[in-house]
């Protein structure tokens, strides 16, 4: 019932569902309407049919649908295939939309470094800020450096790791994606930034709550990244903003304190998230 | 008849799997050069070149070549219009899928 599509027009056989029903509604004089009646009928008869004006091909196909096609149409035209052609299609889109974009250029090592590089800032500051009565100029100051230190050497890190994974898989880091990603994360950062000169200002005020504060202004960067990411960015954003109202929540002298939680956080979240990311995607 | 105006202008050239898989990685990426489409499409050298070249010609990418070290190195973007094509077609195959 199938005739075999015309092999000499190699373009066209991968199928021209939509193209040769707008074509033969032009060709016809015929709206939108008899368009939709066409794809309906299709989709319901699951038919792969060629159609011509003519009879000759509605003995060979045989279908309820095709003959209501062969019966209204007047201009010759085909249908290479049926129902499943347009979500063909879309599925084509988006699988080489999702290739493109996401796991392409996040690399997993980078997630496992900077989760080390945060261990490393929460061991190096464990006696920085014991408590917001201890806090002095000077500890003040080497707290903020340890941190900003962190924070430079995971940025490095990352940008780095990222252009090595992009060049990998044949793209460049700071691609129109690139660039996009960077304008996503920028909000989130300065928010962190500002706390950061806040306590600058105002050590006592804040303490050690500005580890919360900076799970959250983390949080949300990574939240807006993840919107034009892999979905894992979006979950490591939610773990952290989660992990950032707890911390800022949890009482004093608690069995788990503002820097532990900055060590499970910004050490073990980005850890298991690289190792994720390196096992699923690639390091 | 707008519609039908809409898909009728949506031409072969992006009607086709291979040639609608380069345009939509290269629209979520930005640019990509050869080795990275065909392993993102699954598709063989000569195959895909042939689609890139049809690309080419009707303005829907801009092919620049370089070299990195001694590899040349051919990286593919999507032109205004290519954008332009891809959107309608995306759109067009919603409405469908909508109505059907």
């Amino acid at each position: 019932m199938i005739s075999a599509p015309d092999k000499t027009d190699g373009a066209k056989e991968e199928g021209i569902f939509l193209i040769d029903i707008a074509a033969a509604a032009v060709r016809a004089g015929r709206g939108p309407n008899f368009m939709l009646s066409c794809h309906q009928a299709l989709c319901e008869t699951k038919t792969s049919a060629i159609l011509c004006s003519g009879e000759e091909k509605r003995a060979e196909s045989g279908e309820p649908g095709a003959r209501m096609y062969s019966n209204q149409a007047k201009p010759v035209f085909r249908i290479v295939t049926s129902a499943g052609e347009a979500e063909e299609h879309l599925r084509v889109i988006r699988q080489a939309m999702e290739r493109s974009t996401r796991h392409s250029t996040l690399s997993g090592l980078s997630g496992v470094v900077v989760g080390l590089l945060a261990l490393a800032g929460c061991l190096l500051t464990q006696n920085v800020v014991k408590s917001v009565a201890t806090v002095t100029e000077a500890w003040k100051f080497l707290f903020l450096g340890v941190w900003g230190a962190v924070f430079l050497l995971s940025l490095a890190t990352d940008i780095l790791l990222t252009k090595r994974r992009a060049a990998r898989v044949g793209k460049t880091a700071f691609s129109p994606l690139g660039k996009h990603l960077t304008r996503a994360a920028a909000p989130g950062l300065f928010a962190a930034l500002a706390f950061s000169l806040f306590y600058v200002r105002f050590p006592e005020l804040l303490g050690t709550y500005i580890y919360g504060a900076w799970m959250l202004c983390y949080a949300v960067s990574l939240l807006s990244v993840g919107m034009f990411s892999v979905r894992e960015v979006s979950w490591l954003g939610w773990a952290f903003l989660l992990a950032g109202a707890l911390t800022l929540l949890i009482p004093q002298g608690w069995w788990i304190g503002p820097r532990a939680m900055m060590a499970v956080t910004f050490g073990g979240f980005h850890i298991l998230y690289g190792l994720w990311m390196g096992y699923k995607y690639g390091w | 008849m707008a519609t039908v105006r809409k898909l009728d202008a949506l031409d072969d050239v992006i009607h086709q799997k291979v040639r609608l898989g380069v345009m939509s990685s290269l629209m979520a990426s930005g640019e990509a050069d050869f080795n990275f489409l065909k392993g993102a499409l699954g598709v063989s050298d000569g195959n895909l070149s042939t689609h890139l070249t049809v690309l080419e010609d009707h303005g829907y990418i801009i092919v620049h070549k370089e070299f990195v070290g001694k590899k040349p190195r051919t990286t593919y973007t999507p032109t205004l219009a290519g954008r332009r094509a891809f959107e309608l077609y995306v759109t067009a195959l919603e409405s469908l899928v909508r109505a059907g």
